[in-house]
């Protein structure tokens, strides 16, 4: 298995806490988004939205998008389950990696893409050329400051963000915090639960991957 | 960067009017007052008195509430907006203070009569409309003098300005005050100010109907404030 990534990006380190967890040693092929690797022939081969993370099977097979990847390992090294046990769990750990997905990191990516200067012509990622519009920016900030509150709200009384075990939504949360911290989103001051969570997931090995 | 806890009003535009004129970074934390977000146990450590707008300066780790205590550490914090020279500086402080505890509190009564109460009071209109004209008069003969309250441009002018916007709706006019006119007009064209008062306009959903809303907002007492008080003990 080959993982291609990007040790500064936030998508892939979500792969690579996934993998630490799961106690995985992953070969990785480092893709320099700043550079624009991405953009090149050979990597397109491998993924024609030429974004990463991929991982690639010994047998050659492609899989990208960080959900797909982080459930085929699931599947494929079931130990220590990071989806949950029961049923029950797995819909809690669903429901919550996607909320974090399209409330949180999706706010965050209109929030940083449409206002990096490097980026005037990759609002969007992927191969199509999008302008920035500073509106969504804007948006996005407040929507990713409102998100961390709900978080909060959701770690009253819980360990985790999807209950009693750490989980594929802690990890996603994990990144998001971390890349609200780009563009200076930083845990509001009463989200106590919010921090109280922080500092207990960003102290285990995982977090360093 | 400074966390502002904000909801769209008057007090809430005197720190975002702030922050973009000092040309500030900031992330805006929504305290929607008709959720009772400002009652939530967590906000107290934050604005013991669950009011916004507060901020938290991540800087220096300052936790802020009450607009004016607001208004005068971005002053300082920017070298803006308050001169540091004694006699200017209480020119500043003293319309500051004016509008804390006289423009702010009496356009606020008369707004929650006019726009809120369930049933007409006519004394109590009376008597905010009457300190709301004489107050908006205090400050049309101040500006005979002056082109702002304290001369130049100033957190006094930033505290008050939000509390003359809704004029019409407080069932005044401006044409009687002429020097108020001008200079209500002048702070209005100012970009910063602008874009200060458009923040978070879209969130807005209006005077509140329903009974729930405007128990929230209104029907507060120490009982439920020590409820709160003793969820955070917890």
């Amino acid at each position: 298995m080959k993982l291609y990534d990007c040790s500064t990006a936030p998508s892939p380190r979500r792969v690579r806490i996934f993998a630490a967890e799961k106690g995985l040693e992953l070969d990785k092929v480092e893709i320099d988004l700043s550079k624009g690797e991405q953009f090149s022939d050979s990597f397109r081969q491998i993924n024609a939205d030429c974004v990463v993370p991929v991982l690639e099977l010994d047998d050659g097979t492609c899989i990208n998008e960080v959900s797909a990847i982080c459930q085929y390992l699931e599947k494929a090294f079931p130990e220590p389950a990071l989806y949950g046990s029961t049923a029950v769990e797995l819909a809690t750990v669903v429901m919550w990696d996607s909320k974090i997905e399209q409330q949180g990191l999706a706010a965050m990516r209109d929030a940083f893409r449409n206002s990096v200067k490097g980026l005037k012509a990759h609002a969007l990622t992927g191969p199509v050329s999008y302008e920035q519009i500073p509106e969504l920016a804007e948006r996005g900030r407040t929507a990713v400051s409102v998100f961390l509150q709900r978080l909060d709200e959701q770690l009253e009384g819980k360990e985790f963000v999807a209950g009693d075990s750490f989980s594929i939504a802690d990890i996603s949360a994990l990144v998001l915090v971390d890349f609200a911290a780009w563009i200076k989103i930083t845990i509001p001051a009463d989200a106590t639960d919010l921090k109280r969570w922080y500092d207990a997931v960003s102290s285990r090995p995982s977090a360093a991957a | 960067m400074i966390d502002l806890y904000y909801w769209p009003t008057p007090n809430g535009h005197k720190i975002s009017i702030m922050l973009e004129e000092c040309e500030l970074e900031y992330n805006v934390i929504p305290v929607d007052i008709g959720a009772g977000d400002q009652f939530k146990p967590k906000f107290l450590r934050i604005s013991p008195n669950n009011r916004m707008p507060a901020i938290v300066d991540n800087e220096t780790g300052e936790s802020i509430f009450e607009g004016g205590a607001i208004l005068i550490y971005l002053a300082e914090k920017c070298g803006r907006f308050l001169p540091t020279e004694q006699h200017n500086r209480m020119q500043v402080l003293q319309w500051l203070f004016w509008q804390a505890g006289g423009l702010g509190p009496m356009a606020g009564q008369l707004s929650h009569f006019v726009n809120y109460a369930r049933e007409p009071v006519p004394y109590a209109q009376d008597r905010y409309a009457n300190e709301y004209d004489r107050l908006l008069a205090v400050m049309d003969i101040r500006l005979r003098d002056c082109e702002f309250l304290a001369g130049e441009y100033s957190i006094a002018d930033i505290a008050s300005f939000p509390w003359v916007v809704p004029y019409r709706r407080l069932g005044n006019d401006l044409d009687k005050f002429e020097n108020l006119r001008r200079w209500f007009d002048a702070i209005k064209e100012r970009p910063a100010v602008r874009t200060g008062v458009d923040l978070g306009k879209a969130w807005k959903t209006g005077v509140p109907k329903s009974d729930e809303v405007h128990a929230t907002m209104f029907n507060q007492n120490s009982e439920t404030v020590m409820q709160a008080a003793e969820a955070l003990e917890d």
